[in-house]
């Protein structure tokens, strides 16, 4: 078992008002030693306040931060242990690699030598792969090797706490990816608490331990990936987490007979018996949710039909997409990479019930999550 | 045929009729002064006055006035020969008389003016030496319009309350003992000073001291070849003189090393020195910005250092002179001449307020009236003492190189001589 | 090799305007200069060559030396203290803060107002007669010290002209150059646990190396060839202790009407401002912690 080198962060009541605006309201979120937290969001939902409130560069109205054991509300930012990544790296331009790297070293209370500066560099240089790039100039490596750098400059103090602000949004696609695997290696290996900005649910699915997801300065939700794909609290969540949108087809539940329908815009869909308990929801507006993958064509038990005609059909490697319409309605779905499927062909799709959201329009909170009642 | 001989003529007549204006047109003489027509300035409606005058008395001369900063009016008169485009007639001040001398750029005014003046008009001067002072190799280069001396200024109220006679001071030490008198002083700072001197090496003229040489040495400040004559007994017996009414008598603030001339006018005006010099034709504007009653200015001869008789009027002021590439010197001459002639020079005395240049116009009864005391005073002054510097010497350099002379001696305890030395030097390498 | 429409004589092209300007009125004015220098020039007169014989007369003359030295200590002392003053406000004054934008508003006044009217402005504060000067010293009960006519004190009358009125000058170049630095940077040198002083001695200084030398270059400049502190503040006296190179100039110009010899002082200042430029420039390429400027 590895010991874990990070430090517990707690934030309490943490609250952040410009003017009018509210950047940040009552934030309540702990986190756990050597966890790596992701902190996901649209822009201006509050992740990055929460990160420079954490850092001390910005002071909370109100509320508390703990780091360990320690309340840093009132600390400056060189004297929380903590070390940050910014989204463009911040290198000194005018330092050599070695100097970026051993500028926090060089800071006071550490009366460190030089030899101890150098050898600590050295190491951590190497660690990175970056060992021949030190004596360089920041402007003369790839982004890539920048972001290795950024990352360097924060580790050489062993840090409790790693602050990542979107670190990997100025590379390209294949690097991103790359630097995702590199960055979960490090965190395995150095157990500090990493907590992570960024936009890109992809990245934040892949890498965390816990997400915290934002929206309009408040925490929607905090868990472990799977947890907020599976069960989102919100509309809000549910969209947002996932390579696509869901379908989200809004109406209401209605009796029929002796069975239960869901109506939405010219489309009537008859939901089968194990789905009896949504009777609750008659007479009440609700938005039925379903991601593209629920969505099957052909007939099966386990779900709700409707015949429907497809309209629109993309090819995405290991699977395919479709657009088909029924009634007023427009569902993406999802299909096998070898199924053949053509344009204007009549079709009968299944909504797996197992993969059925159902959200209360007006608010969009979570009634159903995944075929089952949210408790 | 008849029609069209008919139709020449109406043809000639016409071209006649446009032709007239046009022959008056080509009779325009420009002339480049700092003064404005236009404005309403004792000067500037004398100017006027003259003008029209002359205008009525000669119709076929049209006077064009193009108005020019003062201060480098002659500077522009003498450039413009460079890309003729200099003007029939130009004013030029005494302080750059030499730039006009030593440039001849001016047509000899003997011939055109000075030469037709009958012998009785040559008693009537007031001021004949000017007329010799602007002659150069025999040719007239100008001739004076209005004349102007450094005065001494004092305060009759302040003489009377310290029982001093003002005829009484005819040496600087009188002065200097009468400005002791006159000083006020208030704990450690000094109130109103005895004496208001411009030593500054800033835009200056005549100090005390330069006063004080020339008349030591009989009006002279140059010799042969505008050689500057300071380094001597005088020179040395003058800038003691200077710098005792700062550092011996303390009547005279050591800042005067840093005033112009106009900064110790505005502090004669209010108040604040009890004795200044000034150019005469700042006497009205004294009178009547004066913080004190200005009724009691008055106009004080020069002393000088043996008491003899008073010192220098060092004297300047206005001339005109006719370019050497006017088209129409004739007709500008004739106008130069009625300018600065009897009839000319009643108007510069009213309402231009300048002393008239020729001694007549005072016996006439409208210049009985007391107001015009000061100027009949003024002329008798200038009639005792009258002294034109060599046009051709750049004496305001001089006056500063005295100044710098005074600075050196209180300032950097140099040797009098020495610095007087130095002044003659710097004096030389100018010329 | 693509592009084969671009020739040398397009760049000249987009170079002609500039370098019209320049030759009209850089090189011509100096090669003008140059030919009055080597010749007599007196009351606007064009006279004849005499070859170097304005620069001896100019050279040899007793007040060369004294101006030369005038010149040099006034630019030395204006230039750093304009700069430090500049500096400080500059540091002080980049906030956003309402407070700090209507001071900078203030520090600028002296800046816009005119040089002329700056100068007189001072000159009347600093008479005896009627400034403030007296005010001053009878707070403190002390006869009160005849500023302008000090040797001593009129050249820190001169000097104080100098501060008061370009320090703006160096606070807008040097907040310019702040401005530019990415706020990140500082950031990311506190998180490092870097305290203020650190992140101006290594972060702030080197990377405003390019406005500071920028700022030093312009000001040297204008201070070693300004006129008008002297001719109206102080009128180079008293005893020549504020008589500078460039009132030299332009009193043996436009009062002795020696344009020759004017023109050979203004060749000799042309030099001693390249000198001090190169001289800047040396001093910053050795104390360069080897990063491109």
């Amino acid at each position: 078992m590895i010991q874990d080198s990070g430090a517990s962060i707690a934030f309490r009541g943490i609250g952040k008002r410009y003017g009018e605006t509210v950047a940040l309201a009552d934030l309540d979120l702990t986190i756990q030693p050597g966890e790596f937290v992701s902190l996901l969001g649209p822009s201006g939902s509050g992740k990055t306040t929460t990160l420079n409130i954490l850092a001390g560069l910005i002071s909370a109205d109100n509320g508390s931060i703990m780091i360990g054991d320690t309340d840093v509300t009132h600390l400056s930012p060189d004297r929380r242990g903590i070390a940050m990544v910014f989204q463009n790296y911040a290198l000194y331009p005018h330092m050599t690699i070695a100097e970026n790297l051993a500028f926090p070293l060089q800071a006071r209370g550490h009366d460190l030598s030089k030899q101890a500066i150098a050898a600590k560099v050295k190491d951590v240089a190497e660690t990175l792969g970056i060992g021949h790039l030190l004596a360089r100039y920041p402007k003369e490596i790839s982004g890539g090797q920048q972001q290795r750098v950024a990352l360097g400059r924060a580790m050489v103090r062993d840090p409790k706490v790693f602050l990542l602000d979107e670190p990997l949004s100025n590379l390209d696609a294949r690097l991103r990816l790359k630097m995702r695997r590199d960055l979960k290696a490090l965190h395995q290996r150095l157990r500090s608490t990493i907590v992570y900005v960024t936009h890109d649910q992809s990245e934040a699915m892949s890498l965390s331990d816990r997400i915290a997801i934002y929206q309009g300065g408040r925490l929607q939700q905090f868990g472990a990936p799977a947890d907020i794909y599976r069960k989102p609290v919100n509309a809000f969540v549910a969209n947002f987490m996932g390579e696509r949108e869901m379908n989200n087809l809004s109406g209401t539940v209605v009796q029929v007979g002796d069975g239960l329908v869901f109506r939405s815009d010219g489309l009537n869909l008859a939901l089968p018996a194990p789905l009896n308990d949504w009777a609750r929801f008659q007479g009440r507006a609700v938005t039925l949710g379903i991601r593209p993958q629920g969505v099957k064509i052909g007939e099966r038990t386990d779900a709700v039909q409707c015949e429907a005609v497809l309209r629109q059909v993309e090819h995405a490697g290991t699977e395919q997409f479709y657009y088909a319409q029924a009634g007023g309605i427009e569902l993406s779905g999802a299909a096998a990479a070898d199924a053949v499927l053509a344009i204007e062909d009549r079709v009968r799709l299944s909504l797996l019930t197992r993969e059925l959201y159902l959200f209360d329009t007006a608010s969009g909170a979570a009634l159903v999550q995944g075929g089952d009642l949210a408790a | 045929m008849r029609t069209k001989s008919k139709l020449r003529l109406a043809a000639l007549a016409m071209a006649g009729a446009l032709l007239a204006p046009m022959a008056a047109l080509a009779q325009t003489v420009t002339m480049w002064t700092f003064l404005n027509p236009a404005n309403e300035t004792p000067r500037d409606r004398a100017l006027k006055q003259i003008i029209d005058k002359f205008e009525a008395a000669n119709p076929s001369i049209k006077i064009k006035v193009e108005s020019q900063v003062w201060f480098t009016l002659a500077e522009k008169f003498v450039m413009a020969h460079r890309s003729r485009s200099a003007p029939d007639i130009g004013w030029v001040n005494g302080e750059n008389m030499g730039l006009l001398v030593n440039a001849g750029v001016a047509e000899d005014l003997g011939p055109l003016i000075t030469s037709k003046w009958t012998p009785a008009q040559r008693q009537d001067l007031v001021l004949p030496q000017a007329y010799e002072w602007v002659k150069t190799g025999g040719k007239q280069v100008a001739v004076p319009i209005m004349a102007l001396s450094i005065v001494l200024f004092y305060r009759k109220d302040l003489m009377r309350e310290a029982g001093i006679d003002p005829a009484g001071v005819k040496t600087w030490d009188d002065l200097a003992s009468a400005a002791a008198k006159m000083q006020r002083t208030n704990g450690p700072n000094v109130e109103r000073w005895g004496v208001g001197m411009h030593l500054s090496t800033d835009k200056t003229t005549m100090s005390f001291g330069a006063n004080a040489l020339a008349a030591a040495q009989d009006g002279k400040l140059f010799g042969d070849k505008c050689k500057a004559l300071l380094a001597n007994d005088n020179g040395v017996r003058a800038l003691n003189m200077q710098a005792d009414l700062i550092r011996k008598h303390k009547v005279a603030s050591q800042e005067s090393f840093a005033y112009t001339l106009d900064d110790v006018i505005e502090q004669f005006i209010a108040g604040k020195v009890a004795l200044a010099s000034s150019g005469n034709g700042r006497y009205g504007n004294v009178m009547e910005k004066a913080t004190w009653n200005g009724k009691e200015l008055g106009m004080l001869p020069w002393p000088s250092l043996d008491g003899k008789k008073p010192g220098p009027q060092i004297m300047s002021g206005w001339f005109a002179s006719i370019s050497k590439d006017s088209k129409q010197k004739e007709a500008a001459a004739k106008f130069v001449a009625y300018m600065t002639g009897p009839e000319g020079m009643e108007l510069w005395a009213e309402p231009g307020g300048q002393v008239p240049l020729f001694k007549s116009i005072f016996d006439k009864p409208v210049f009985k009236d007391a107001k015009y005391d000061p100027l009949r005073q003024l002329s008798q002054m200038w009639a005792d003492a009258e002294v034109w510097l060599p046009a051709e010497c750049n004496a305001a350099r001089t006056f500063v190189d005295l100044n710098t002379a005074t600075q050196r001696v209180v300032l950097g305890n140099v040797d009098p001589m020495a610095a007087l030395r130095e002044a003659e030097a710097a004096s030389a390498g100018r010329q | 090799m693509m592009d084969g429409q671009r020739t040398p004589f397009q760049a000249y092209r987009y170079l002609l305007p500039a370098l019209v300007l320049e030759v009209g009125f850089v090189f011509a004015p100096l090669a003008l200069s140059l030919y009055y220098s080597v010749h007599r020039v007196r009351y606007y007169q064009l006279g004849d060559f005499n070859g170097l014989q304005n620069y001896i007369d100019i050279l040899s003359h007793r007040l060369f030396l004294n101006s030369f030295l005038v010149t040099c200590s006034f630019s030395l002392m204006a230039l750093t203290l304009t700069f430090a003053t500049g500096f400080g406000l500059a540091l002080f004054l980049n906030r956003d803060t309402a407070g700090s934008i209507l001071l900078r508003t203030v520090v600028l006044l002296p800046y816009v107002i005119a040089m002329l009217v700056g100068s007189m402005l001072l000159k009347w504060i600093f008479s005896t007669d009627a400034g403030l000067v007296p005010l001053a010293a009878a707070w403190f009960d002390v006869a009160s010290p005849t500023v302008l006519a000090d040797p001593e004190y009129a050249m820190a009358a001169m000097v104080a002209n100098g501060i008061w009125r370009d320090s703006a000058f160096a606070m807008v170049m040097l907040l310019a150059g702040l401005r530019s630095i990415p706020p990140n940077l500082i950031q990311a040198a506190r998180i490092d646990g870097a305290g203020s002083y650190m992140i101006f001695r290594r972060i702030i200084l080197p990377l405003l190396r390019p406005a500071i030398l920028i700022t030093l270059i312009r000001l040297l400049l204008h201070f070693a060839n300004v006129l008008t502190f002297p001719l109206i503040l102080t009128g180079g006296g008293p005893n020549n202790a504020t008589d500078t190179l460039a009132l030299r100039i332009f009193r043996i110009g436009f009062e002795d009407f020696d344009l020759g010899k004017a023109n050979a002082m203004a060749i000799v200042l042309c030099l001693f401002n390249i000198a001090a430029v190169v001289l800047l420039l040396a001093v910053f390429r050795k104390t360069r912690g080897g990063q491109s400027l």
